[in-house]
This record gives C-alpha cells, structure tokens and sequence, in this order.
C-alpha cells in the first residue's frame, strides 16, 4: 500500500494574511494511486487551499506534503514547475481554456512543454484524449463555440492527456448544470478507470460526494473524522 | 513555437485594438523612413552637385586660401600650363582645370549686386565641372570671346538677357578696380544657389587680363575616375606638390556635413519623441493585456508553463505588434517617399534664402536600405521596451492568486 501512495500530506498548516486566516490547521491525508476522492466541505474550509498546496502551487507554512515520494517543501520554484509539468493535471471549475487556441490545441498544450512528442504525437494523442471524453468531431472548435459541459470535457481531456499520477479538480461542476456536472463527474470515473490517474476533487455538490470513493471532510481547515 | 502561436492569436484576439496601438507605432516609423528619405534625398543631390559645380573631387589653394573670410586675389598662384599636365599624369588619369576666383561687382542699368567672379578654361573646365554645358539659354563660354555667363536668379535680380550688356568690375591684385562691358552669352541654370545666384563665369584668359595676373589661379580642380579613390589620389598629390593644400571634396563639403548631422539629430529627436509615445500606447496595450489575461497566465503556470515562457509570450507579443507597426510604417513610408519623389519636395518656398544646402529647386528624397532596415529595428526594440515591465508581471505574478482572484 505504501508503494502506491501518490500524495502523503503531513500535519499540513497553513495561514493567510500574516496568519490572520487559518486556512489549513494540521491535515493529515494520503491518496493512493488509481483514487477517487473528494474533499468536501463549506466555502472557507480550506478545499482549495489544500488542493493548491497538493497541486504545488502553494506551499505549507508548517508539515509536509509529498506527491509520489518526493518532498514538495525542499523544491524550488523551478522543480514544482517541473512537477507539474509532467505529474499533476489540473481542472478548474471556470474550465480555463486558452481561448485562442481550438479544443485539440489546447489539448495539446501540455505536450508541447514536455519533452518526447513531435508534433504529429501530439495531435495524434490529443485527439485519441478527445475522442475518449466524447469530443470526436469538435476539435477544431474554439471554447467560444462549445457548451459549458464540452468546455469541462476539454479541460479533462487537458489535464488527462499526459498521463499525469494526480488530477485535481476544483469544483469541477459548480459551473455546469446538474445533468452536465454529474456526466463530467461520471466521465472523469471512466478515465480514472481507463488511465489509472488518481482523483482528488473538490466539491459540496451532494450529488457529486455520492459518486466518488472517499469523501474528506474539511471543517474549519481540519479534516472531520 | 508555442509561445510564438500564442502571441500570433493573441494579437489576432483583439484585432481592432492591435491594429490602433500598432498604427501609432508606424505612423511615427513612416515619419522616419520619410524623413531620413529626405535627408538621404538631399545628401545625394546635394553631393552631385558639389561635385558637378563647385568642389569636383578635389582642390588644391595656396595654403591659408580656406581660412580667409572672403579669399581673393592674395592667395593666388601661378599655374603653367605644365603644372595642369604633370598633375593629370600623377594622378592616374583624371582630369584638372585651373580656376581664378574673385569677388566683384555686376552692373546692369539702375541694378547692381556683389558676385564672385569665375575664370574658368572652357576647354578644361567642361572635362571637370558641368557648369559650363548648364544653360538654360545662350552659348557657352569660349576662349576667344570676351563674354560672360550668369546665373538665371542673378540674371534675374539684374534684370538682365542674353546679348544685353552688363559692367563687371574686380579689384586687380596690386588693388586697382578694373571694370570691363561684357555682353551676357549664356544664362546657366544649374540648381546650385551658388553658381545660379552669386556667380558670373568669364574666359580665364579674360580673368587673368582683369586680375593682372598672367598664369594666375586660386585654385586647381580635379576629378579622377571615381570618387572613391579622391582620398588615396589627394594624399598622393600632396605629397608630390606639397607646396599647395590639398582637399577632397569630402573635406570641402565639411559645413554641408555638419549641418545635415545637425539635421538628422534634430529629426532623430523629434521622432523618438514620436516614437516613444506610440511606445506608450503599446506598453497601455499590453498592460490591458496581462490584466486581461490573468486567470489564463494562472492556468499555464498550473499547466507547467515557467514564468520565462509566460514572459516570453507576451514580449513576443510586443514584438510581433512592432514588427507589425515597423512593416506598415516602412510601407508606407516607402509610398510617401516615392509619391513624393515623383515632383520633388520644392525649394521654391524658401526663395533665395540660403539654408546651406546646395539646391534650389527641389529636394528629390530618396528610399535607401538603411534607412528600413533602421526603422524597422527601433520599432522593434521600441515594442519590446514597451512590452518589458508587463512581460515580466506577467511571468513574476502568484500562481494561486491569477487563478482564485484574477490578481497577479
């Protein structure tokens, strides 16, 4: 079980506002590969903050997050980037599409800062990604021309495509309506199943908390037993 | 690659507000392209006809001739028929004249003025300048008439013609004043101020008889096969007649120079101020931008971009904005500077006003080169100046704060 843990966070503190705000107060959580988790939770307990920090775009004021074995508070700016680059997939909850870019571009995005894909690779798999979250035929099209749950469709294509350990979403369906939120919530279950990439969301949708595996329950920057 | 599809469609998103910023930008490069074009123009036309009319590709005065504010008869010197062949075989086939300037008074009726009297040798002078073959009207000079030849704006003040007489007076070397009736053969119309406005051309025989001083000349002219090698041939010269003081056309066009630095400077002034503030509507531009954008820079970084490659897109923005600006600019720079140069830009505003520059007609500007590739680089390095400070807060912001607030 050890061997398969992808996130192993540590008595995880931390503060805003010259530690004013408590975002974070000792978590202590492990996700295993292949997981499919949401941290649930109301407005300010600390969702976000913790996925951020999960996500190395944060880092703790105190404790101590590892993401496959490798200690995020001892990298640099640099190596987080890295990290990121080639091991975390992101799905935000306003999608964040590049807007000058078609759905297969910006599907793309992220092989074209990794090493190892020319150019027909990378079309190749990016189509092979959107044709797998049921995008066959809009490719060429740009987020204005696509619905919202099409847009949440491309951004999971997105943050799947390099075949990352983690994904995290971030209130993937609040933008979305139910029927669209729970395909989204269902698609992102089938590529979990298909790519064995582990899933952490974050969400206080009901619906949402019944489909996944695990649910965590932040209250107050802590997580309720 | 990416960076740079990025930038591309980008600029492409707001397309009406990349073609205002960048128009500003090539608005003032246009200026440019114009401008020097002008100045190219004048140079040019300028360098003909000192070379054509008044400085050939050399001289050589008796030493201290230049420094005298109205140089005259004093620094004369004899200049045998010999002294003109030695110097045409030492400088490898060039062609030499002997000319006797002096100042003077023209006479015609009620009218009379100040002008510089020029004796000049038909025969040679036509192998070095082309004053002589510049007529509006009339003939020329020859070496067995007692007649004179002027200039079209003197013949004018005069209110003088062709076959009409006119009382030329010099001060002879020993200081006698020496006047002579000559009939007016030939109006010259050359373009050059100097020659059109303040000159009266005579046999250098005629001239020696008036000045008293047989053999007598200020000032050898010579013009070799190209005026690239006038530097090498005038060091040569002056070394094997050491006696006189020998300059090259270059060295005798040295106030022209001055004045049209002076003028690039000025003008160079002027447009950077131009420049920059079409610079400032860029970096406005790309301010907007970044702000614009900033949930979007938050998502890349999330992605895995560095902030060097989020920097690097928005610098190519810049860039890809003044190239744009630099290319409509020299385009059109390019059109005003032909359309222009199809009448010339006319002198006739100025009148007789001297401003320094040898023509009087009109300014023909011409389209060099330089002058693009010059415009085109600072409209680049200006966009990228402008482009800088948002590139570079857009590449420093806080990953989570542009992707929860829209803040960098």
């Amino acid at each position: 079980m050890e061997n398969n843990l992808v996130v192993q966070a540590k008595d995880v503190v931390k503060t805003y506002d010259e530690g004013r705000v408590q975002a974070l107060n000792g978590v202590n959580l492990d996700v295993v590969s292949a997981s499919f988790i949401a941290l649930a939770g109301p407005s300010g307990s600390g969702k976000t903050t913790l996925l951020n920090i999960i996500g190395a775009l944060d880092i703790p004021d105190s404790g101590s997050v590892g993401i496959e074995g490798r200690n995020l508070e001892s990298m640099k700016e640099k190596e987080r980037t890295t990290l990121r680059r080639e091991r975390i997939g992101f799905i935000f909850q306003q999608f964040n599409l590049v807007p000058v870019l078609t759905a297969r571009e910006n599907v793309e995005l992220p092989l074209e800062i990794l090493p190892g894909f020319d150019r027909a690779a990378r079309k190749k798999t990016a189509l092979e990604m959107l044709s797998l979250v049921g995008l066959e035929g809009l490719e060429n099209r740009f987020p204005n021309k696509l619905s919202g749950g099409q847009q949440q469709r491309v951004a999971v294509a997105r943050a799947l495509v390099k075949s990352p350990a983690i994904i995290l979403a971030d209130e993937p369906t609040a933008n979305l309506d139910s029927e669209n939120g729970m395909a989204i919530v269902d698609l992102m279950k089938k590529m979990r199943d298909e790519l064995g990439s582990a899933f952490i969301l974050s969400s206080h949708d009901p619906r949402v908390l019944e489909r996944v595996e695990r649910v965590v329950q932040l209250v107050d920057g802590r997580i309720d037993q | 690659m990416t960076a740079i599809r990025l930038a591309y469609r980008n600029l492409l998103r707001n397309k009406r507000r990349s073609i205002l910023t960048s128009l500003a930008l090539a608005i003032a490069m246009m200026m440019m392209v114009f401008a020097f074009g002008m100045l190219d123009g004048m140079e040019e036309q300028s360098i003909r006809n000192f070379i054509s009319y008044d400085y050939a590709h050399m001289k050589a005065y008796l030493p201290g001739y230049l420094e005298e504010d109205f140089p005259g008869l004093d620094h004369a010197f004899t200049v045998p028929e010999s002294l003109l062949t030695l110097i045409e075989k030492e400088s490898n086939g060039a062609t030499v004249t002997a000319r006797l300037e002096m100042s003077g008074v023209v006479i015609h009726g009620s009218e009379e003025t100040f002008v510089r009297v020029v004796g000049v040798d038909p025969k040679r002078d036509k192998e070095v300048f082309e004053t002589l073959e510049t007529l509006s009207g009339g003939v020329t000079l020859s070496d067995d008439k007692e007649v004179a030849l002027i200039g079209d704006r003197l013949a004018r003040d005069l209110k003088i013609d062709i076959g009409e007489m006119a009382t030329l007076m010099v001060r002879s070397a020993p200081g006698a004043l020496n006047p002579r009736m000559l009939p007016i053969a030939g109006i010259l119309r050359t373009g050059h101020p100097k020659v059109d406005q303040f000159s009266v051309y005579v046999p250098l025989s005629l001239a020696r008889e008036m000045a008293l001083l047989p053999d007598g000349a200020t000032e050898i002219a010579v013009l070799t096969k190209s005026k690239s090698t006038s530097p090498e041939v005038t060091a040569y010269l002056a070394k094997v007649l050491p006696e006189l003081e020998w300059h090259t056309w270059v060295a005798l066009a040295k106030d022209f120079y001055s004045m049209i630095r002076f003028k690039r400077y000025g003008q160079a002034v002027m447009l950077g101020i131009l420049a920059l503030m079409a610079a400032v509507g860029i970096a406005n531009t790309m301010v907007m931008s970044v702000h614009e954008r900033t949930r979007e820079i938050g998502a890349l970084r999330a992605l895995g971009f560095t902030p060097r490659l989020i920097s690097r897109i928005f610098m190519l923005e810049g860039t890809m904005l003044g190239l744009a600006a630099g290319i409509t600019g020299v385009i059109l720079g390019c059109i005003l500077t032909a359309w222009s140069a199809i009448d010339g830009w006319s002198m006739e505003r100025y009148g007789d006003m001297d401003i320094g520059v040898p023509i009087r007609d009109a300014i023909y500007p011409t389209i060099q080169p330089g002058s693009i590739a010059f415009s085109l680089v600072i409209a680049v390095l200006l966009a990228l100046f402008a482009s800088w400070g948002s590139a570079r807060m857009a590449g420093r912001g806080q990953v989570v704060r542009a992707l929860r607030e829209g803040k960098l």
